[in-house]
Protein backbone atom coordinates (compact mmCIF):
# COMPACT_ATOMS: atom_id res chain seq x y z
CA UNK A 1 0.00 0.00 0.00
CA UNK A 2 3.11 2.75 0.90
CA UNK A 3 4.42 2.06 -2.44
CA UNK A 4 1.71 2.45 -4.10
CA UNK A 5 0.56 5.42 -2.06
CA UNK A 6 4.40 6.73 -3.32
CA UNK A 7 3.80 6.61 -6.67
CA UNK A 8 0.38 8.88 -6.10
CA UNK A 9 2.33 11.12 -3.98
CA UNK A 10 5.19 11.21 -7.18
CA UNK A 11 2.25 11.69 -9.66
CA UNK A 12 0.40 14.92 -7.96
CA UNK A 13 3.54 16.37 -6.48
CA UNK A 14 3.84 19.03 -9.39
CA UNK A 15 0.64 20.05 -9.12
CA UNK A 16 0.27 20.11 -5.58
CA UNK A 17 3.88 21.99 -5.16
CA UNK A 18 2.91 24.91 -7.50
CA UNK A 19 -0.45 25.09 -5.36
CA UNK A 20 0.98 25.69 -2.36
CA UNK A 21 4.09 28.18 -4.11
CA UNK A 22 1.20 29.95 -5.58
CA UNK A 23 -0.71 30.35 -1.82
CA UNK A 24 2.38 31.61 -0.11
CA UNK A 25 2.74 34.05 -3.21
CA UNK A 26 -0.74 35.09 -2.15
CA UNK A 27 -0.36 35.60 1.47
CA UNK A 28 2.97 37.56 0.81
CA UNK A 29 1.07 39.42 -1.88
CA UNK A 30 -1.84 39.97 1.01
CA UNK A 31 0.46 40.46 4.33
CA UNK A 32 2.51 43.11 2.25
CA UNK A 33 -0.60 44.89 1.10
CA UNK A 34 -1.88 44.97 4.59
CA UNK A 35 1.56 46.33 6.05
CA UNK A 36 1.46 48.86 3.92
CA UNK A 37 -1.73 50.09 4.35
CA UNK A 38 -1.53 50.15 7.94
CA UNK A 39 1.76 52.20 7.67
CA UNK A 40 -0.83 54.53 5.95
CA UNK A 41 -3.17 54.55 8.53
CA UNK A 42 -0.27 55.42 10.80
CA UNK A 43 0.81 58.03 9.24
CA UNK A 44 -2.48 59.58 8.93
CA UNK A 45 -2.84 59.45 5.40
CA UNK A 46 -5.84 58.01 4.73
CA UNK A 47 -8.58 55.60 6.52
CA UNK A 48 -7.14 52.41 4.69
CA UNK A 49 -6.78 51.55 8.49
CA UNK A 50 -9.21 49.01 8.39
CA UNK A 51 -7.67 46.97 5.68
CA UNK A 52 -5.93 45.03 7.42
CA UNK A 53 -8.88 43.93 9.35
CA UNK A 54 -9.65 41.77 6.06
CA UNK A 55 -6.40 39.98 6.42
CA UNK A 56 -7.26 37.27 8.18
CA UNK A 57 -10.57 36.54 6.34
CA UNK A 58 -8.71 37.33 3.15
CA UNK A 59 -6.36 34.62 4.47
CA UNK A 60 -8.77 32.24 5.31
CA UNK A 61 -10.63 32.72 1.39
CA UNK A 62 -7.42 32.18 -0.01
CA UNK A 63 -6.96 28.47 1.74
CA UNK A 64 -10.32 27.64 1.35
CA UNK A 65 -10.14 28.12 -2.19
CA UNK A 66 -6.79 26.34 -2.25
CA UNK A 67 -8.23 23.48 -0.24
CA UNK A 68 -11.11 23.27 -3.16
CA UNK A 69 -8.94 23.63 -6.02
CA UNK A 70 -6.59 20.81 -4.09
CA UNK A 71 -9.93 19.11 -3.91
CA UNK A 72 -11.08 18.99 -7.56
CA UNK A 73 -7.28 17.61 -8.73
CA UNK A 74 -8.00 14.49 -6.67
CA UNK A 75 -11.38 13.91 -7.61
CA UNK A 76 -10.19 14.77 -11.23
CA UNK A 77 -7.20 12.02 -10.92
CA UNK A 78 -9.52 9.71 -9.42
CA UNK A 79 -12.14 9.69 -12.50
CA UNK A 80 -9.51 9.24 -14.48
CA UNK A 81 -8.46 5.89 -13.09
CA UNK A 82 -11.93 4.99 -13.90
CA UNK A 83 -12.79 7.07 -17.57
CA UNK A 84 -9.24 6.39 -18.50
CA UNK A 85 -6.45 4.43 -19.94
CA UNK A 86 -4.27 4.29 -16.78
CA UNK A 87 -6.99 2.66 -15.04
CA UNK A 88 -5.34 -0.30 -16.68
CA UNK A 89 -2.21 -0.23 -15.14
CA UNK A 90 -3.93 0.87 -11.84
CA UNK A 91 -6.33 -2.04 -11.57
CA UNK A 92 -4.13 -4.90 -13.38
CA UNK A 93 -1.30 -4.12 -10.10
CA UNK A 94 -1.65 -6.81 -7.34
CA UNK A 95 -3.62 -4.77 -4.72
CA UNK A 96 -6.45 -4.72 -3.25
CA UNK A 97 -9.48 -2.61 -3.75
CA UNK A 98 -8.79 -1.66 0.05
CA UNK A 99 -4.68 -0.80 -0.74
CA UNK A 100 -5.44 1.16 -3.80
CA UNK A 101 -8.34 3.36 -2.08
CA UNK A 102 -6.66 3.53 1.09
CA UNK A 103 -3.44 4.98 -0.91
CA UNK A 104 -5.52 7.32 -2.61
CA UNK A 105 -7.03 8.23 0.27
CA UNK A 106 -3.75 9.03 2.48
CA UNK A 107 -2.37 10.61 -0.22
CA UNK A 108 -5.01 12.90 -0.18
CA UNK A 109 -5.38 14.20 3.31
CA UNK A 110 -1.65 14.00 3.37
CA UNK A 111 -1.69 16.86 1.02
CA UNK A 112 -4.47 18.80 2.44
CA UNK A 113 -2.77 18.81 5.87
CA UNK A 114 0.41 19.92 3.66
CA UNK A 115 -1.07 22.69 2.21
CA UNK A 116 -2.85 23.80 5.59
CA UNK A 117 0.24 23.37 7.61
CA UNK A 118 2.53 25.06 5.12
CA UNK A 119 0.14 28.05 4.93
CA UNK A 120 -0.12 28.82 8.44
CA UNK A 121 3.35 28.14 9.20
CA UNK A 122 4.44 30.30 6.45
CA UNK A 123 1.97 33.33 7.71
CA UNK A 124 3.06 32.81 10.74
CA UNK A 125 6.59 33.44 10.18
CA UNK A 126 5.95 36.61 7.74
CA UNK A 127 3.32 37.99 9.90
CA UNK A 128 6.19 37.86 12.65
CA UNK A 129 8.89 39.60 10.12
CA UNK A 130 6.40 41.81 9.14
CA UNK A 131 4.04 43.05 11.74
CA UNK A 132 5.85 41.84 15.00
CA UNK A 133 3.46 39.62 16.37
CA UNK A 134 4.38 37.16 18.48
CA UNK A 135 2.89 34.35 17.20
CA UNK A 136 3.45 32.20 20.11
CA UNK A 137 1.60 34.25 22.48
CA UNK A 138 -0.92 34.85 19.82
CA UNK A 139 -2.01 30.82 19.63
CA UNK A 140 -1.50 30.89 23.71
CA UNK A 141 -4.14 33.95 23.80
CA UNK A 142 -6.71 32.00 21.45
CA UNK A 143 -6.18 28.84 23.35
CA UNK A 144 -6.99 30.32 26.17
CA UNK A 145 -10.19 32.46 25.25
CA UNK A 146 -11.43 29.46 23.00
CA UNK A 147 -12.14 26.09 25.79
CA UNK A 148 -9.88 23.26 24.48
CA UNK A 149 -12.91 20.97 24.34
CA UNK A 150 -14.53 23.33 21.52
CA UNK A 151 -11.07 22.81 19.65
CA UNK A 152 -11.04 19.04 20.25
CA UNK A 153 -14.36 18.80 18.99
CA UNK A 154 -13.94 20.99 15.81
CA UNK A 155 -10.53 18.65 14.98
CA UNK A 156 -12.49 15.82 15.34
CA UNK A 157 -15.41 17.23 13.35
CA UNK A 158 -12.96 18.74 10.28
CA UNK A 159 -10.98 14.96 10.04
CA UNK A 160 -14.29 13.20 10.31
CA UNK A 161 -15.90 15.26 7.88
CA UNK A 162 -13.31 15.82 5.48
CA UNK A 163 -13.04 11.84 5.30
CA UNK A 164 -16.79 10.71 5.07
CA UNK A 165 -17.09 13.51 2.48
CA UNK A 166 -13.97 12.26 0.34
CA UNK A 167 -15.60 8.77 0.80
CA UNK A 168 -18.68 9.70 -0.71
CA UNK A 169 -16.92 11.65 -3.46
CA UNK A 170 -15.49 8.45 -4.07
CA UNK A 171 -17.97 6.17 -3.85
CA UNK A 172 -20.32 8.18 -5.78
CA UNK A 173 -17.83 8.57 -9.08
CA UNK A 174 -17.27 4.46 -8.50
CA UNK A 175 -21.34 3.74 -8.51
CA UNK A 176 -22.04 6.37 -11.39
CA UNK A 177 -19.21 4.46 -12.99
CA UNK A 178 -20.39 0.55 -12.09
CA UNK A 179 -24.15 1.71 -12.51
CA UNK A 180 -24.05 4.09 -15.74
CA UNK A 181 -21.21 3.23 -18.03
CA UNK A 182 -21.76 5.91 -20.31
CA UNK A 183 -19.04 7.99 -20.13
CA UNK A 184 -21.05 10.88 -21.40
CA UNK A 185 -22.49 10.94 -18.46
CA UNK A 186 -20.24 10.36 -15.87
CA UNK A 187 -21.20 14.01 -14.26
CA UNK A 188 -24.08 11.74 -12.29
CA UNK A 189 -21.56 10.98 -9.61
CA UNK A 190 -22.07 14.41 -8.53
CA UNK A 191 -26.01 14.27 -8.24
CA UNK A 192 -25.46 11.29 -6.48
CA UNK A 193 -22.93 12.48 -3.93
CA UNK A 194 -25.32 15.34 -3.23
CA UNK A 195 -28.14 12.98 -2.45
CA UNK A 196 -25.90 10.93 -0.60
CA UNK A 197 -24.33 13.70 1.51
CA UNK A 198 -27.21 15.15 2.30
CA UNK A 199 -28.79 11.76 3.50
CA UNK A 200 -25.88 11.21 5.66
CA UNK A 201 -26.27 14.57 7.64
CA UNK A 202 -29.80 13.62 7.59
CA UNK A 203 -29.15 10.32 9.44
CA UNK A 204 -26.16 12.01 11.62
CA UNK A 205 -29.04 14.45 12.75
CA UNK A 206 -31.42 12.01 12.96
CA UNK A 207 -29.31 9.78 15.25
CA UNK A 208 -28.20 12.66 17.62
CA UNK A 209 -32.30 13.26 18.13
CA UNK A 210 -32.75 9.82 18.85
CA UNK A 211 -30.07 9.16 21.14
CA UNK A 212 -29.32 12.35 23.15
CA UNK A 213 -26.10 11.30 25.11
CA UNK A 214 -22.86 13.31 24.91
CA UNK A 215 -19.60 13.32 25.87
CA UNK A 216 -18.55 16.55 27.86
CA UNK A 217 -14.60 16.70 27.36
CA UNK A 218 -14.09 18.70 29.97
CA UNK A 219 -15.03 16.60 32.64
CA UNK A 220 -15.03 13.73 30.37
CA UNK A 221 -18.70 12.44 31.82
CA UNK A 222 -21.71 11.35 29.92
CA UNK A 223 -24.63 14.10 29.78
CA UNK A 224 -27.32 15.38 28.65
CA UNK A 225 -28.40 18.72 26.42
CA UNK A 226 -29.32 19.74 29.76
CA UNK A 227 -26.18 20.79 30.86
CA UNK A 228 -26.27 23.20 28.23
CA UNK A 229 -29.89 24.48 28.74
CA UNK A 230 -29.64 25.00 32.67
CA UNK A 231 -26.93 27.04 32.48
CA UNK A 232 -27.98 31.84 32.31
CA UNK A 233 -27.96 31.09 28.36
CA UNK A 234 -30.11 28.80 26.48
CA UNK A 235 -28.51 29.45 23.04
CA UNK A 236 -26.49 26.31 21.50
CA UNK A 237 -25.63 25.15 18.20
CA UNK A 238 -26.62 21.65 17.04
CA UNK A 239 -24.39 20.45 14.56
CA UNK A 240 -25.80 16.54 14.93
CA UNK A 241 -22.39 15.51 15.93
CA UNK A 242 -21.37 18.15 18.60
CA UNK A 243 -23.41 21.10 20.58
CA UNK A 244 -21.55 23.58 21.28
CA UNK A 245 -23.18 27.08 23.75
CA UNK A 246 -22.51 28.79 26.57
CA UNK A 247 -18.85 28.08 26.63
CA UNK A 248 -19.61 23.77 26.86
CA UNK A 249 -18.69 21.79 23.96
CA UNK A 250 -20.37 18.32 23.89
CA UNK A 251 -20.06 15.36 21.48
CA UNK A 252 -22.88 12.82 20.97
CA UNK A 253 -21.48 9.46 21.29
CA UNK A 254 -23.98 8.00 18.70
CA UNK A 255 -23.78 10.23 16.11
CA UNK A 256 -19.68 10.18 16.87
CA UNK A 257 -19.73 6.11 16.30
CA UNK A 258 -22.66 6.29 13.14
CA UNK A 259 -20.20 8.51 11.78
CA UNK A 260 -16.93 6.34 12.12
CA UNK A 261 -18.87 3.38 10.95
CA UNK A 262 -20.16 5.46 7.85
CA UNK A 263 -16.59 6.35 7.08
CA UNK A 264 -15.81 2.21 7.24
CA UNK A 265 -19.01 1.32 5.50
CA UNK A 266 -17.83 4.06 2.44
CA UNK A 267 -14.64 2.84 2.17
CA UNK A 268 -15.80 -1.04 1.96
CA UNK A 269 -18.10 -0.51 -0.61
CA UNK A 270 -16.17 1.90 -2.33
CA UNK A 271 -13.37 -0.70 -2.26
CA UNK A 272 -15.48 -3.49 -2.68
CA UNK A 273 -16.99 -1.95 -5.93
CA UNK A 274 -13.33 -1.23 -7.60
CA UNK A 275 -12.29 -4.61 -6.84
CA UNK A 276 -15.22 -6.41 -8.17
CA UNK A 277 -17.25 -4.56 -10.42
CA UNK A 278 -15.47 -2.38 -12.29
CA UNK A 279 -15.37 -2.79 -15.99
CA UNK A 280 -12.64 -0.74 -17.64
CA UNK B 1 0.19 -30.83 -19.13
CA UNK B 2 -1.90 -29.06 -16.72
CA UNK B 3 -4.09 -25.79 -17.80
CA UNK B 4 -2.81 -22.76 -16.70
CA UNK B 5 -5.91 -21.51 -17.89
CA UNK B 6 -9.62 -23.08 -18.08
CA UNK B 7 -12.86 -21.01 -19.17
CA UNK B 8 -15.78 -22.65 -18.48
CA UNK B 9 -19.30 -21.04 -20.25
CA UNK B 10 -17.64 -17.84 -19.97
CA UNK B 11 -20.66 -15.11 -21.43
CA UNK B 12 -20.15 -11.52 -21.29
CA UNK B 13 -22.57 -9.23 -22.18
CA UNK B 14 -23.02 -5.08 -22.89
CA UNK B 15 -26.95 -4.43 -22.67
CA UNK B 16 -28.55 -5.88 -25.12
CA UNK B 17 -25.37 -7.07 -27.31
CA UNK B 18 -23.39 -10.27 -26.08
CA UNK B 19 -19.46 -9.80 -26.52
CA UNK B 20 -18.59 -13.49 -25.51
CA UNK B 21 -21.29 -16.42 -25.87
CA UNK B 22 -20.61 -19.06 -23.60
CA UNK B 23 -16.94 -19.71 -23.90
CA UNK B 24 -15.27 -22.45 -23.29
CA UNK B 25 -11.56 -22.78 -23.88
CA UNK B 26 -8.04 -24.40 -22.01
CA UNK B 27 -5.07 -23.17 -22.22
CA UNK B 28 -2.06 -25.73 -21.54
CA UNK B 29 1.16 -24.55 -19.90
CA UNK B 30 3.87 -23.33 -22.10
CA UNK B 31 1.44 -23.05 -25.10
CA UNK B 32 1.30 -19.82 -27.68
CA UNK B 33 -2.20 -19.30 -27.66
CA UNK B 34 -3.38 -16.70 -30.65
CA UNK B 35 -6.79 -15.56 -30.30
CA UNK B 36 -7.42 -14.66 -34.14
CA UNK B 37 -11.04 -12.62 -35.29
CA UNK B 38 -12.05 -9.61 -36.67
CA UNK B 39 -12.74 -6.35 -34.87
CA UNK B 40 -15.37 -7.06 -32.65
CA UNK B 41 -15.52 -10.72 -32.26
CA UNK B 42 -14.97 -10.67 -28.69
CA UNK B 43 -10.70 -10.79 -28.18
CA UNK B 44 -9.96 -7.60 -26.12
CA UNK B 45 -13.18 -8.52 -23.93
CA UNK B 46 -11.92 -12.13 -23.83
CA UNK B 47 -8.47 -10.74 -22.50
CA UNK B 48 -9.27 -8.07 -20.38
CA UNK B 49 -11.42 -10.33 -17.91
CA UNK B 50 -8.56 -12.52 -18.00
CA UNK B 51 -6.88 -9.85 -16.83
CA UNK B 52 -9.47 -8.78 -14.03
CA UNK B 53 -10.10 -5.43 -15.37
CA UNK B 54 -14.00 -7.00 -16.81
CA UNK B 55 -16.36 -8.76 -15.13
CA UNK B 56 -17.99 -11.54 -16.81
CA UNK B 57 -21.95 -11.86 -17.14
CA UNK B 58 -22.03 -15.67 -16.46
CA UNK B 59 -19.17 -18.84 -16.51
CA UNK B 60 -16.44 -19.51 -15.06
CA UNK B 61 -12.51 -18.30 -15.48
CA UNK B 62 -9.84 -19.57 -13.62
CA UNK B 63 -6.29 -18.74 -13.83
CA UNK B 64 -3.83 -20.96 -11.81
CA UNK B 65 -6.72 -22.27 -10.37
CA UNK B 66 -7.71 -19.48 -9.45
CA UNK B 67 -10.65 -16.68 -9.92
CA UNK B 68 -8.78 -13.49 -11.53
CA UNK B 69 -7.71 -11.32 -8.70
CA UNK B 70 -5.25 -10.18 -6.30
CA UNK B 71 -2.94 -13.28 -6.91
CA UNK B 72 -3.92 -13.81 -10.85
CA UNK B 73 -2.48 -10.07 -11.44
CA UNK B 74 0.65 -11.26 -9.56
CA UNK B 75 1.47 -14.05 -12.12
CA UNK B 76 -0.44 -12.42 -15.27
CA UNK B 77 1.98 -9.73 -17.42
CA UNK B 78 -0.88 -7.81 -19.00
CA UNK B 79 -0.63 -5.87 -22.18
CA UNK B 80 -3.59 -3.99 -22.92
CA UNK B 81 -4.00 -2.45 -26.29
CA UNK B 82 -3.26 1.20 -25.43
CA UNK B 83 -0.83 2.94 -23.95
CA UNK B 84 -1.54 2.53 -20.00
CA UNK B 85 1.71 4.31 -18.40
CA UNK B 86 1.01 7.04 -16.35
CA UNK B 87 1.64 10.14 -18.06
CA UNK B 88 3.90 12.06 -16.07
CA UNK B 89 6.55 9.32 -15.34
CA UNK B 90 9.77 9.22 -17.41
CA UNK B 91 10.81 5.14 -18.53
CA UNK B 92 13.11 5.07 -15.44
CA UNK B 93 9.66 5.54 -13.20
CA UNK B 94 8.20 2.93 -15.29
CA UNK B 95 10.88 0.50 -14.79
CA UNK B 96 11.10 1.33 -10.78
CA UNK B 97 6.97 1.15 -10.36
CA UNK B 98 6.67 -2.23 -12.25
CA UNK B 99 10.14 -3.57 -9.83
CA UNK B 100 7.72 -1.88 -7.12
CA UNK B 101 4.74 -3.96 -7.80
CA UNK B 102 5.51 -7.27 -9.11
CA UNK B 103 8.25 -9.63 -7.67
CA UNK B 104 8.76 -11.49 -10.73
CA UNK B 105 9.87 -8.05 -12.59
CA UNK B 106 13.93 -8.57 -14.09
CA UNK B 107 15.10 -5.31 -14.45
CA UNK B 108 18.18 -6.17 -15.69
CA UNK B 109 16.18 -8.19 -18.23
CA UNK B 110 14.48 -4.34 -18.72
CA UNK B 111 17.65 -2.58 -19.40
CA UNK B 112 18.02 -5.74 -21.99
CA UNK B 113 15.03 -5.00 -23.47
CA UNK B 114 15.21 -1.17 -23.37
CA UNK B 115 18.94 -1.03 -25.51
CA UNK B 116 17.29 -3.88 -28.27
CA UNK B 117 14.34 -1.42 -28.31
CA UNK B 118 16.69 1.44 -28.63
CA UNK B 119 14.48 3.64 -25.63
CA UNK B 120 16.67 5.31 -22.83
CA UNK B 121 15.27 5.58 -18.86
CA UNK B 122 15.67 9.14 -18.96
CA UNK B 123 13.14 9.65 -21.96
CA UNK B 124 9.82 10.91 -20.83
CA UNK B 125 6.77 8.59 -21.44
CA UNK B 126 4.57 11.77 -23.28
CA UNK B 127 7.02 12.43 -25.33
CA UNK B 128 7.76 9.00 -27.01
CA UNK B 129 6.23 8.30 -30.28
CA UNK B 130 3.27 5.41 -30.82
CA UNK B 131 6.06 3.36 -32.01
CA UNK B 132 8.26 4.26 -29.12
CA UNK B 133 5.52 3.73 -26.38
CA UNK B 134 4.19 0.33 -27.82
CA UNK B 135 7.98 -1.06 -27.22
CA UNK B 136 7.99 0.09 -24.06
CA UNK B 137 4.92 -1.17 -22.91
CA UNK B 138 6.20 -4.76 -24.29
CA UNK B 139 9.18 -4.29 -22.08
CA UNK B 140 8.13 -4.01 -18.70
CA UNK B 141 5.16 -6.97 -19.90
CA UNK B 142 8.33 -9.18 -20.92
CA UNK B 143 10.39 -8.29 -18.65
CA UNK B 144 8.45 -9.94 -15.86
CA UNK B 145 8.84 -13.43 -15.23
CA UNK B 146 5.29 -14.46 -15.66
CA UNK B 147 3.29 -17.90 -15.55
CA UNK B 148 1.26 -15.95 -18.29
CA UNK B 149 1.77 -13.40 -20.40
CA UNK B 150 -1.53 -11.64 -22.28
CA UNK B 151 -1.12 -9.33 -24.83
CA UNK B 152 -3.56 -7.75 -26.80
CA UNK B 153 -3.14 -6.57 -30.37
CA UNK B 154 0.63 -6.27 -29.91
CA UNK B 155 2.20 -5.01 -33.29
CA UNK B 156 -0.90 -2.98 -34.66
CA UNK B 157 -0.10 0.17 -35.29
CA UNK B 158 3.52 0.11 -35.35
CA UNK B 159 5.68 0.57 -38.73
CA UNK B 160 7.04 -2.89 -40.33
CA UNK B 161 10.77 -2.63 -38.66
CA UNK B 162 8.94 -1.93 -35.21
CA UNK B 163 7.08 -5.04 -36.09
CA UNK B 164 10.03 -7.45 -36.33
CA UNK B 165 11.66 -6.03 -33.58
CA UNK B 166 8.61 -6.42 -31.48
CA UNK B 167 8.08 -9.84 -32.81
CA UNK B 168 11.71 -10.92 -31.90
CA UNK B 169 11.24 -9.54 -28.37
CA UNK B 170 8.25 -11.86 -27.98
CA UNK B 171 10.35 -14.73 -29.41
CA UNK B 172 13.23 -13.84 -27.83
CA UNK B 173 11.94 -12.83 -24.20
CA UNK B 174 9.07 -14.70 -23.07
CA UNK B 175 9.34 -17.52 -20.28
CA UNK B 176 9.74 -20.84 -22.04
CA UNK B 177 7.45 -22.47 -18.87
CA UNK B 178 5.20 -19.60 -19.11
CA UNK B 179 2.01 -19.20 -21.38
CA UNK B 180 1.18 -16.75 -23.61
CA UNK B 181 -2.08 -15.22 -25.21
CA UNK B 182 -1.97 -13.23 -28.44
CA UNK B 183 -4.82 -11.48 -30.33
CA UNK B 184 -4.24 -10.14 -33.41
CA UNK B 185 -5.76 -9.59 -36.80
CA UNK B 186 -2.33 -8.79 -38.23
CA UNK B 187 -2.08 -13.12 -38.47
CA UNK B 188 0.54 -13.25 -40.92
CA UNK B 189 3.42 -11.28 -39.25
CA UNK B 190 2.45 -13.51 -36.49
CA UNK B 191 1.51 -16.93 -37.10
CA UNK B 192 4.62 -18.61 -36.96
CA UNK B 193 5.00 -17.73 -33.33
CA UNK B 194 1.87 -19.83 -31.90
CA UNK B 195 1.31 -23.23 -30.89
CA UNK B 196 -2.34 -23.42 -30.99
CA UNK B 197 -4.69 -20.61 -32.86
CA UNK B 198 -8.62 -19.98 -31.37
CA UNK B 199 -10.76 -18.39 -34.47
CA UNK B 200 -13.31 -16.28 -32.83
CA UNK B 201 -16.23 -14.56 -34.25
CA UNK B 202 -19.16 -12.69 -32.74
CA UNK B 203 -17.99 -14.08 -29.19
CA UNK B 204 -18.19 -17.42 -30.74
CA UNK B 205 -14.99 -20.19 -31.18
CA UNK B 206 -15.66 -21.06 -34.94
CA UNK B 207 -12.84 -23.19 -35.00
CA UNK B 208 -9.44 -23.87 -32.45
CA UNK B 209 -6.54 -26.55 -32.62
CA UNK B 210 -2.94 -26.96 -33.03
CA UNK B 211 -1.35 -24.41 -34.87
CA UNK B 212 0.76 -27.22 -37.18
CA UNK B 213 -2.21 -29.43 -37.31
CA UNK B 214 -4.78 -27.08 -38.70
CA UNK B 215 -1.98 -26.20 -41.38
CA UNK B 216 -1.62 -29.82 -42.58
CA UNK B 217 -5.31 -30.79 -42.12
CA UNK B 218 -5.94 -27.53 -44.10
CA UNK B 219 -3.09 -27.60 -46.57
CA UNK B 220 -3.17 -23.87 -46.09
CA UNK B 221 -1.65 -20.95 -43.65
CA UNK B 222 -2.86 -19.35 -40.36
CA UNK B 223 -3.65 -16.64 -42.30
CA UNK B 224 -5.11 -18.31 -45.22
CA UNK B 225 -7.38 -19.81 -43.10
CA UNK B 226 -7.75 -16.86 -41.32
CA UNK B 227 -9.25 -15.53 -44.22
CA UNK B 228 -11.35 -18.57 -45.33
CA UNK B 229 -13.36 -18.08 -42.30
CA UNK B 230 -13.95 -14.11 -42.47
CA UNK B 231 -13.31 -13.38 -45.72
Amino acid sequence: MFKYMRYEIKGTHKFMGLLILFVLGASTGIQLFALNASKKYNDGLDGFGKIPNLLMPLLVLMIFGAFVTALFYIIGSFRKELYEDRGYLTFSLPLSGNQILGSKMVAALMWAVAIGLSVIVYNALLGSILFGFDWVEGVKYVFNIIPSSFTITIGLFIILSSVITLLLIYFAITLSKVSIKNKKIGGLWFIIFLILNSFVNYLILKVSGVFPYYLDLNTFKITGLNSLITKSFMSYVDMGFFVTGNGTTLVNIFSFIFSILIAVGTFLGTSYLIERKIDL
Amino acid sequence: MTNIIEINNLTKSYYNKRALNNLNLNIESGKVVGILGPNGSGKTTLLKILAGLLRQSKGEVLIDGQKPGVYTKSIVSYLPDRNFLYDWMKINDAICFYKDFFVDFDEDKADDLLKFMKLERGMKIDSLSKGMKEKLNLTLVLARKAKVYILDEPIAGVDPVARDQILNAIINNYEKDSSMVITTHLVRDMENIFDDVVYLSEGDILLQGNAEGLREERQMSIDELYKEIFG
